[in-house]
């Protein structure tokens, strides 16, 4: 049935006209239901909006990173989402990724980091030892604040050391960022408090507003305008002052003001403008990316938990000198070169040292020295604590002749006198008498083979004395089979007059010596026993002469004494000189009965500054 | 976490201060409170969720010092306080809160506090029956001894949390 049939058929009544209207709603379902369903519809409007978009997404999102940068700001909490899920799920197929990339990695960290501690080296270098960083510590000193706050100041025209954003109507403190962790603490408390200190602010300074003119009426809807277009919702009171700054000691809060949100910033220094700039576009962005959770804020503050990275860039800084930084830098080389050349020197000189000690500790102790103790101390120098004979070689010699170089101003050494009975120094004591012997013949009539122990010579009366007295003072000799085939000759005239001579210069040689004592004393002190000593040992060579002529040999020894105190002190004083003088001859060896003794009291007429207080050995010589 | 923003108001010297003081370790002096007239203290309730109280503990409201309505905004719940000795101190709350209300429609705790001392006059409990639809809650409190205030902050963050 066709429209044009059914016009034709109408009739002209009001009930016609009903079911005419009846058969336009007919026709108008009629088309509905021929039509596409309406999920079709929405299918196909999604696939053109599909392709559309399709079409301008590329350009779209680069025209619009390029024009606020708010899209990498928009993907880079859902780029780390992703990342940290694939990361989990496919921890396998993501290592096999990385794998080629982590050599690399590990190559590059470990050069950043050696550049990095150079740089730091340098600095704590550079702050701590040159002129400028002791004069800084001063002035800091002088001005009350820490060291590393004036460095700050110093370095830094400004750095944003704290950054709060913080939900306007609440107070609520939405996300931070700050250089130290620690910071974070009590930073909702204080953020509720600093709002409401900026609402106290804002009430107190409120201005009543004025009859504007129409060039301010102008203005101010011009910045109405821009301000509206920078912050969506934002509703600006013309009655209220916004507190945009808070200065305390050395830090400065800006306060960045949003419809919804404040950006509270804590810097030391002078920001500059752009950083300023930067601060506010922030608040815009987190603004723009942001606004249905800042208006329909319930508490929850997770959701802002990505605006961390954008916060994070607010931490912005600025140096004065950027240039300083640039340098080469040549303290902290310096300083490794330094430590790397010493470290090398102190390790030669330790391992010299310790190898020195060891070579000395070693040494046998077969020539008449022996080494009782011996230290390192320090970094270069050996105590050494020997026992050396005084017959032995020299220490120098000692360690020289064991292929060791001395070096003197390394090695101290401390000899304590002992006698040695080891062969070496005991053929070198013999060899000693040899020489002797010989030198009253001047000639070589006496010879000492050391290889088979032997004293092959001949000898006179006097020598082969000497040589026997001389044998018998060798410690330990008798531990050596020493064989003396000594030819003796008899006492001729000729001999006589030698022990004649011989005696006369050991008397002389007795006579000089003097025995000297302190004031008011009897005792005799080391010097003077020395002296007593070599009188004991020469008066034994001059009874053996005494013998072989038949003579007897005494010592008459003098006590002495000034004019100092009564004539009687001193008669006894100088009898005492005399016998202790005799007793320590006794006590040498010398027989009791050679020994006398007599006090001379005051020596008087003795010229000034003469020292009289002696003891005065003689020789006696008697026929038998 | 979640966190709500609770406002204490009540007329001087009914013991608001104290009350805050008895459930958290604050950070700020209490001349704030003379000077820009609000103190803020946090804590941390552990009800089913766990919910941050940031208790702005505002200054006293007498004839001659009303409260700044600025610091009602944002706010989740409040917590009127009256002083159990002072006859008049709860016309007082109860006027507060009808400022209160015309600034910010959030659901409040009656705080009766100060019950560790006898009275000698109080008011006609049927006055305080009339008006008990008002609150959410009514707590007999002593910030002295400490008795129910923990309760009474964690009903309030179990009502701001929901």
């Amino acid at each position: 049935m066709s429209n044009s049939k059914r016009e034709s058929d109408a009739p002209q009544n009001i009930d016609d006209q009903a079911s005419l209207q009846a058969l336009k709603d007919l026709d108008t379902i009629r088309q509905i239901i021929a039509s596409p369903a309406i999920s079709e519809q929405e299918k196909q409007r999604k696939e053109e909006a599909r392709k559309f978009v399709a079409d301008v997404l590329t350009e779209a999102l680069h025209e619009r990173e390029y024009s606020d940068a708010s899209i990498s700001q928009a993907l880079a909490p859902i780029v780390d989402s992703s990342l940290k899920r694939s990361a989990k799920a496919q921890r396998k197929e993501m290592t096999d990724y990385m794998f080629p990339l982590v050599g690399e990695l590990v190559r590059k960290y470990v050069t950043a980091f050696i550049r990095d501690f150079i740089e730091k080296t340098n600095e704590i270098v550079e702050n701590s030892l040159t002129l400028k960083s002791l004069s800084w510590r001063y002035k800091a000193w002088r001005s009350g604040v820490s060291f590393s706050s004036y460095v700050a100041a110093q370095i830094y025209t400004y750095q944003v050391h704290q950054v709060l954003l913080i939900h306007r109507e609440t107070g609520i403190l939405l996300n931070s960022a700050s250089l130290q962790i620690d910071d974070k603490h009590n930073a909702d408390v204080i953020s509720s408090m600093l709002s409401a200190v900026a609402d106290f602010v804002s009430d107190s300074f409120k201005q009543i507003p004025s009859e504007p003119n129409k060039s301010e009426i102008a203005q101010a809807n011009k910045q109405e305008v821009e301000l509206e277009n920078r912050l969506p919702n934002s509703q600006p009171n013309n009655t209220s002052q916004d507190l945009n700054e808070i200065r305390s000691g050395d830090f400065t809060l800006h306060i960045k003001h949003g419809p919804h949100a404040l950006l509270v910033s804590a810097v030391t220094g002078s920001i500059s403008p752009p950083a300023k700039t930067k601060l506010q576009y922030t608040l815009e962005q987190i603004h723009s990316l942001y606004s249905r959770q800042l208006s329909d804020f319930s508490g929850d503050t997770s959701v802002f938990a990505p605006t961390s990275l954008t916060l994070q860039e607010c931490l912005m800084s600025e140096q004065k000198d950027a240039d300083s930084n640039k340098r080469a830098p040549w303290f902290a080389f310096i300083l490794i070169c330094i430590a790397i050349a010493l470290s090398i020197w102190y390790t030669a000189v330790s391992w010299q040292t310790n190898t020195l000690h060891e070579k000395i500790y070693a040494l046998p102790s077969d020539q008449g020295i022996i080494i009782n103790h011996s230290e390192v101390v320090g970094l270069k120098q050996i105590n050494v604590s020997v026992l050396r004979d005084p017959n032995a070689v020299t220490f120098a010699q000692w360690i020289n002749n064991n292929g060791i170089d001395k070096q003197a101003s390394w090695l101290i050494v401390e000899e304590v006198p002992f006698v040695s009975i080891s062969e070496t120094v005991v053929h070198a004591k013999i060899e000693r008498i040899v020489a002797k012997v010989n030198q009253l013949s001047g000639s070589e009539s006496l010879q000492f083979n050391a290889d088979s122990n032997e004293l092959n010579g001949e000898l006179n009366a006097v020598q082969s004395a000497l040589l026997t007295r001389e044998l018998s003072k060798i410690t330990g000799l008798e531990q050596f089979s020493l064989t003396q085939n000594i030819d003796k000759q008899q006492l001729t005239p000729q001999n006589e007059d030698i022990s004649e001579r011989a005696m006369t210069l050991l008397s002389g040689e007795i006579s000089q010596l003097q025995i000297d004592f302190a004031l008011a004393s009897a005792l005799l002190d080391e010097e003077e026993l020395k002296k007593l000593s070599h009188i004991s040992d020469t008066f034994a060579q001059l009874v053996y002469f005494a013998d072989e002529l038949g003579l007897d040999a005494k010592l008459l020894v003098l006590g002495a004494s000034d004019n100092v105190g009564s004539l009687s002190v001193n008669q006894a004083l100088s009898i005492a000189r005399a016998q202790n003088t005799a007793d320590a001859l006794v006590a040498l060896g010398i027989d009791k009965t050679q020994v006398m003794t007599s006090g001379l009291g005051i020596i008087e007429d003795a010229p000034p500054n003469t020292n009289v207080r002696k003891a005065i050995i003689h020789v006696i010589i008697n026929n038998k | 976490m979640l966190q709500k923003k609770v406002c204490v108001l009540g007329p001087t010297g009914v013991g608001k201060t104290s009350l805050v003081k008895q459930y958290v370790e604050g950070i700020f002096s209490d001349k704030y409170l003379t000077s820009i007239g609000v103190k803020v203290d946090k804590k941390l309730v552990e009800t089913d969720v766990p919910v941050q109280l940031m208790i702005w503990d505002l200054e006293g409201v007498d004839k001659f010092c009303g409260f700044n309505p600025r610091h009602l905004r944002g706010a989740s719940g409040m917590l009127i306080v009256c002083d159990h000795t002072r006859y008049s101190s709860l016309a007082e709350a109860l006027e507060i809160l009808f400022l209160a209300k015309q600034h910010s429609d959030i659901p409040a705790i009656l705080a009766i506090n100060k019950t560790d001392l006898p009275v000698s006059q109080t008011w006609d409990p049927s006055i305080l029956a009339s008006h008990q639809h008002q609150f959410e809650h009514l707590i007999e409190t002593s910030a002295k001894t400490g008795e129910s205030v923990e309760r009474m902050f964690t009903l309030m963050a179990k009502l701001v949390s929901t």
